[in-house]
Formats: C-alpha cells, sequence, structure tokens
C-alpha cells in the first residue's frame, strides 16, 4: 500500500495546508475489504455487463447481446473522431461511431430514424470516409436492423430519445 | 401458428396448397425452377474445383435452415464427398416481464460433426450470410480442427450487412436483396421453411 507513505494529516497552523489530494484521504480501506468489493463488482459485470454501459437506445443494448452471443468482443463507443474545426482550432464536429469490434476491426452505426431522417447521420460517415479512408465502418439503417434483428426474434422501434453514451464505471 | 396463419384459402401454386401462407408473402423472388437451375450451376462448380480432392472432401451444413439446398447441392456435386449437419444454439432474446429475468448467454454446439476434419478439405454449406456472426463462429471452431482448406457456399449472400468479412465464402448463389426472405429452408418464427420458392415476407409480418 502507497498510502502508508503519505505524510500524516495534522492541524499545523504554522505550515502551508496540506493538497486536496492528501486531505481527501480520510480512511484507509484494508485490503481485504477491496478484494470483497471487486469481487462484488466482477460478480454483478458477469449476472449482467450490460447494466454497466449506458446505451443510446434499447436496440444498441439487444445488438450487444447478439454479439456477445456470438463470442464477438465489442466496445461501445471507445473513439471519438473529429470531423470539422473552428477557425481556432478547437474541434466543432464530432462522430462517435456506436460500436467498435476488434476480431473485425470494423465500426458499426446503428440507426433507427426513419430513412427520411437520416441525411446527417450520412453527412457525417461521408465526412469521416473522407478523412480516414482507412476506416471500416458499416451503417445500419432501421429496415436493416428491422429485418436482421427479427431473426433473432427481436422488434425495433423507431427511435425516441438520444442521450449522451458512454461507459458508466 | 393458428394465430398467425389464416384460414381463407387460395389458388394454390405447383398443385400444392400454400395458400394459406400467401397473405403473408409480398411477392416470389426466386421460383423452384431458378433455385434448382443455379443450385446445380454451383454443384458443377464445385465439382470442378474439387475435382483433384477426391475423398478428402467434406460438406456439411448447419442446421436447419439449409436442408432444402443441402440435399439439392450434395446430389448436384458429382464427386466422392462424406457429409454431416452442425447444430447451434439461436440467440433468444430475454423478456423483461418473466419471472426470471436471465441473459441469452453464449452460442453452443448442440450437435457437433461425426467426421474428424484434420487434413481435410471442408465445405461449409449455409442458406444465407447476412451478418456472417454465425459463420464466423462455426469458421473459427472448424479452423480449430486443422482442416487442409475451409470454404463457404451460400445460397444467399448480403454484403451490405457484413460484419464478419473475412469469410472464405467461395460458392454464392445469389445476392440477396434488402428484404426479409423466406422459403426454401429460410423461416420466419420457424415458418415457411417448407415453401419451394424464396418469396419475401410482408414487412408490417416483422416490423413494428
Amino acid at each position: 500500500m502507497t498510502l502508508t507513505l503519505l505524510p500524516p494529516i495534522v492541524e499545523q497552523t504554522d505550515k502551508p495546508p496540506v493538497s486536496k489530494l492528501t486531505a481527501r484521504i480520510t480512511r484507509v480501506r484494508l485490503i481485504s475489504e477491496l478484494i470483497r468489493t471487486r469481487g462484488t463488482r466482477k460478480k454483478k459485470w458477469r449476472s449482467n455487463p450490460y447494466q454497466f454501459v449506458r446505451f443510446a437506445h434499447p436496440v444498441e443494448a439487444e445488438f450487444a447481446k447478439v454479439l456477445t452471443y456470438y463470442r464477438v468482443r465489442w466496445l461501445y463507443e471507445p473513439h471519438q473522431f473529429p470531423l470539422n474545426w473552428h477557425p481556432d482550432g478547437t474541434v466543432a464536429k464530432m462522430f462517435s461511431p456506436d460500436f467498435y469490434l476488434p476480431e473485425f476491426d470494423l465500426y458499426a452505426e446503428l440507426t433507427t430514424q426513419k430513412q427520411t431522417l437520416v441525411t446527417r447521420k450520412n453527412a457525417k460517415l461521408r465526412r469521416l470516409r473522407e478523412l480516414h479512408p482507412e476506416i471500416n465502418i458499416r451503417l445500419f439503417y432501421r429496415k436493416d436492423l428491422q429485418r436482421m434483428l427479427a431473426r433473432f426474434g427481436i422488434a425495433v422501434s423507431s427511435q425516441t430519445v438520444t442521450p449522451p453514451g458512454g461507459l458508466v464505471v | 401458428m393458428s394465430n398467425i396463419l389464416p384460414t381463407a384459402t387460395l389458388p394454390s401454386p405447383d398443385g400444392l396448397d400454400y395458400s394459406a401462407l400467401s397473405p403473408h408473402i409480398s411477392r416470389v423472388l426466386y421460383s423452384k425452377e431458378a433455385i434448382a437451375q443455379r443450385v446445380t450451376q454451383l454443384g458443377q462448380q464445385i465439382t470442378a474445383d474439387y475435382a483433384e480432392v477426391g475423398r478428402e472432401l467434406v460438406v456439411f451444413g448447419i442446421l436447419k435452415g439449409v436442408l432444402p439446398f443441402l440435399v439439392d447441392l450434395l446430389r448436384a456435386i458429382d464427386l466422392p464427398l462424406q457429409t454431416d449437419v452442425m447444430s447451434i444454439t439461436g440467440y433468444k432474446p430475454v423478456s423483461d416481464d418473466g419471472p426470471q429475468r436471465r441473459l441469452p448467454g453464449v452460442v453452443r454446439i448442440t450437435k457437433d460433426l461425426d467426421i474428424p476434419l484434420s487434413g481435410r478439405h471442408v465445405l461449409i454449406v449455409e442458406d444465407m450470410v447476412d451478418t456472417g456472426l454465425t459463420l464466423n463462429f462455426i469458421a473459427k471452431m472448424i479452423r480449430l480442427r486443422q482442416p487442409s482448406s475451409l470454404a463457404i457456399a451460400t445460397l444467399f449472400n448480403r454484403e451490405a450487412n457484413r460484419l464478419a468479412w473475412n469469410l472464405p465464402i467461395r460458392y454464392s448463389g445469389f445476392e440477396a436483396p434488402d428484404d426479409f426472405l423466406v422459403g426454401y429452408g429460410l423461416d420466419y418464427r420457424e415458418q415457411f421453411r417448407n415453401l419451394p420458392y424464396v418469396a419475401i415476407l410482408k414487412k408490417e409480418i416483422y416490423a413494428l
């Protein structure tokens, strides 16, 4: 434990205040307690790994389950690609594909919007391919998902909410 | 079954009564004759390619959708070969309203091959390759058994949705359109497999 190497927290008026990082350590957890917490976490992960990921749409969760079922490793929104920049150099527009499948070196983007509403997404994808022609990416439209997931007995509804996704750990 | 199929009877094609399924089908995509012709061509192509391989060829299909295609293709290959079938568990979605909510788990082989594959030329027969996830799993398993070569023959190929793009698909019957196909082994909820032709399922049947 490196925590024992830290200086003791003692109130001394003539000395400068301790750093925030040091002050926050008010309780040293025992190793056994840490192991127990880690074990509980692992059990939770094994019982339902999907609860640790905040999917933007239920169909993405179903897609992840299908991938896991067929023993294909996946990462949810692991990379972000800048598409446009402001004159001062800051990023104006980003694109984050929904899934990355390391085994196939492939990104998958899912959309449940109606065909008429996917113009913006298509434009983003076009721009991404312009900037990074080496990237393999597949866009699954609503009709593709409906047909593909219907084979697995999953019904696909239209998009209702689009909260930001990401890992919730 | 009973809540899907209507009771009305319609004129029957081919002398057989498939009319009960007609209301669910928008149109017939490939007739029985067109399929037979293409399967024969595939059989001839495979025969030519594997002519020198002789007895080392093993052809197997993945149950259940492949059955009609496998049977017809085997009869169209004019070579000594060994054949078998493999079965794997299908994906079953989890319903939230069930008493015990369980995750789908992972795919398992429920019926393995009885023929050893080591050092032999293997041809996997499949009815349709869409995302390629099923075949990717099977191809990985087969490669572990160290065959001399591995190739895939599929009746329908849909590359637009392919995730497993590195599959060795050497023989492809038809390019599948962006529709839900049924018949000639292809099913929707275990129905329509018995149709002798391939048809397009109406969208309102499978989409919300």
